[in-house]
């Protein structure tokens, strides 16, 4: 009996029941397998990529107070008076966490929240901590005391101790990372040190890692969920020696992605090369982009452009924008974000002509990548947002993102995430909140 | 362990049904053990349970072990909806999940079986519906599919692959992101 060859020769009805619990990802495989398994999937529609994050919806801007902190594949995660939450747009569901841990250093806090979630594989959603770097004084403090008694420290140290919030358990856990390679440097290097102005970390969750900048923008540390492992990976050489501006990190259809710009208009793009065990900044463009974006019209009110700037409103002192394809018409106030109707299309909308309208003469900062596309998300001097196509140049004018009210010489984007929403109705609640609030 | 409280005996004995196996094995279970199965929940409301329940598709092995998933589940139910009525919301919370707990480590070792039975217990789940049985069977299966190439799912459950190399072109052209 056991093994037996035709042991799952199940009646179709129970070989469903069992499909059923697969995820997206196993689904895919399983049509794969046989002529039935094929059927059974397709017939009973287990399998519905639609709802899984496949088009951009938005962009979300956080002007000066960060409360949107994070956004991955449809979720994001935010902070108000009440805590941390993971919401669903989307879906309009959402979860509040329970309280970090306290931080080891007081004041500070902990560091940069990151989520992760890969609806392919799981509704399951993870947040890591990721500890504050040596720029802070009180790390840095706290490790040279350390270093007192060794003659150096490195940091980050071999074994890395993160916080992560599972929503499988409900808790925040401490996991330990274990270093594979080099460490980033040592804990009294200046390099360590050194500040960027744009105190923002950007992060991109691919196949199940987690890249996130530290050191204002100059390492990525590449942290493995699968087997608790990180890696530090300098950015490409010359950034922050020549680059007037932060380096973007991002996902791009091809991978893990890389952007910055020198000289005002010139921008580079890096794909980080992963395959035969090698980490590679690969250059894949270096355009001066200044022509094309003279095409776009600035400065001017009237022109509302494709996208609409929303208030997405979420959280209580609300200081992020939302810039979304218009068609969009729900109340703004739901604490939520919402689908339109009908996708921005990214090959014909509002392309600019190729009429100079007038010479740009502001600066461009890099908004993020289309996770699907080869188009880089540009800010035109705080005033409008344009879709860059890397491989044609054609530039589409999205429009304005600066809200009213805003600008001058304080005004800054602080951070922006690329939305694009997960339609998939399973999300996990938070079990302790759900009972409160019952 | 002592199963379903026993001042309750009386009244249980009173409801007792006897489910026939398809080798002729005769077992008494209570009626809040049987009816976790909507088949058989459906026989009693029709009433035609008197004589015992005949079940041709479930050998006395495989019935044995249903009984002992529904009488573990039956005995948790009742114990829940005893403890909702008598408790603060906090220690209720708490025997919450000391039952969860519990019934977790049950189900843990309940599915600690060969493929065959595992195969089985489907199968039996799925005639005498037996929601919390089918669903937990079955997802056993679906984690041992899961993160699997589909090569080696044919290899694991001896499946013969009878797609066309086009279909097979095909379909993992609809659905490439599934396989990078």
């Amino acid at each position: 009996m056991e093994g037996d060859p035709a042991s799952l020769a199940l009646p179709e009805d129970a070989l469903a029941e069992i499909l059923r619990h697969l995820p997206p990802r196993s689904l895919a495989a399983s049509r794969c397998v046989c002529k039935a398994w094929r059927d059974i999937v397709d017939g009973r529609r287990l399998l519905l990529p639609e709802l899984l994050p496949h088009s951009v919806r938005g962009i979300f801007l956080n002007w000066t107070a960060a409360s949107v902190l994070s956004h991955c594949n449809g979720l994001l995660l935010y902070k108000d008076t009440r805590g941390l939450h993971v919401a669903n747009p989307a879906t309009q569901r959402r979860a509040l966490l329970p309280p970090p841990p306290p931080p080891p250093l007081g004041g500070y806090g902990w560091g940069l929240e990151h989520l992760v979630l890969d609806p392919t594989e799981s509704p399951q959603y993870k947040v890591l901590l990721v500890p504050l770097d040596p720029r802070n004084e009180e790390v840095n403090m706290e490790l040279r005391q350390q270093a007192g008694h060794e003659s150096s420290m490195e940091w980050p140290a071999s074994t890395w101790v993160l916080f992560v919030f599972s929503s499988c358990t409900g808790q925040w856990e401490e996991r330990a990372f274990v270093r594979e390679g080099e460490a980033a440097g040592m804990a009294s290097d200046e390099v360590l040190q050194q500040g960027s102005v744009f105190d923002q970390s950007c992060s991109a969750y691919w196949q199940g890692v987690l890249y996130v900048q530290c050191n204002g923008g100059l390492t990525v540390m590449r942290i493995s969920l699968s087997n608790s492992k990180y890696q530090v990976i300098k950015m490409p050489t010359d950034i922050g020696e020549i680059d007037y501006d932060y380096a973007y990190l991002g996902r791009s259809k091809e991978g893990l992605c890389c952007a910055s710009f020198h000289d005002w208009y010139k921008l580079r793009v890096w794909i980080l090369d992963e395959s035969c065990g090698k980490t590679e900044w690969v250059l894949k463009h270096h355009i001066d982009i200044r022509h094309s974006v003279t095409c776009v019209k600035m400065y001017c009110e009237e022109n509302e452009g494709p996208w609409k700037l929303q208030d997405a409103n979420i959280g209580e002192d609300s200081g992020q924008q939302n810039l979304q394809d218009a068609n969009n018409n729900e109340d703004a106030s739901s604490n939520a974000l919402v689908k339109s109707e009908v996708e921005w299309d990214s090959d014909s909308d509002n392309i600019v002509g190729s009429d100079i309208v007038q010479r740009f003469s502001g600066y461009i900062r890099v908004l993020g990548f289309h996770p699907y596309k080869d188009i880089i998300f540009l800010d035109l001097s705080l005033d409008r947002a344009a879709a860059y196509h890397l491989n044609t140049s054609v530039v589409q004018d999205l429009g304005k993102i600066c809200p009213y009210g805003y600008g001058g010489h304080a005004a800054c984007i602080r951070s922006s995430f690329v939305y694009t929403p997960c339609l998939m109705e399973e999300f996990p609640e938070n079990k302790v909140e759900a009972h409160i609030g019952g | 362990m002592a199963s379903a409280g026993s001042g309750d005996e009386k009244a249980a004995a009173a409801a007792m049904i006897t489910l026939i196996s398809s080798d002729n094995e005769k077992f008494e279970v209570t009626e809040a053990t049987a009816t976790l199965s909507q088949t058989i929940r459906h026989m009693i409301e029709d009433g035609c349970t008197d004589g015992g329940v005949p079940l041709p598709n479930v050998t006395s092995k495989i019935l044995a072990r249903v009984i002992e998933y529904c009488k573990k589940h039956a005995t948790a139910a009742a114990g829940e909806e005893g403890s909702s009525s008598s408790f603060s919301d906090a220690a209720f919370l708490e025997v919450d999940r000391a039952f969860l707990e519990e019934l977790e480590e049950f189900d843990d070792a309940f599915l600690e079986v060969d493929r065959a039975t595992l195969f089985d217990l489907i199968l039996a789940a799925n005639y005498l519906d037996i929601k919390g049985l089918l669903n937990l069977t079955c997802q056993k299966v679906a984690d041992s599919v899961k993160g699997k190439t589909p090569e080696q799912i044919r290899e694991m459950y001896n499946i013969v692959n009878d797609l066309t190399p086009e279909e097979e072109a095909e379909i993992r052209r609809e659905t490439q992101w599934a396989f990078e």
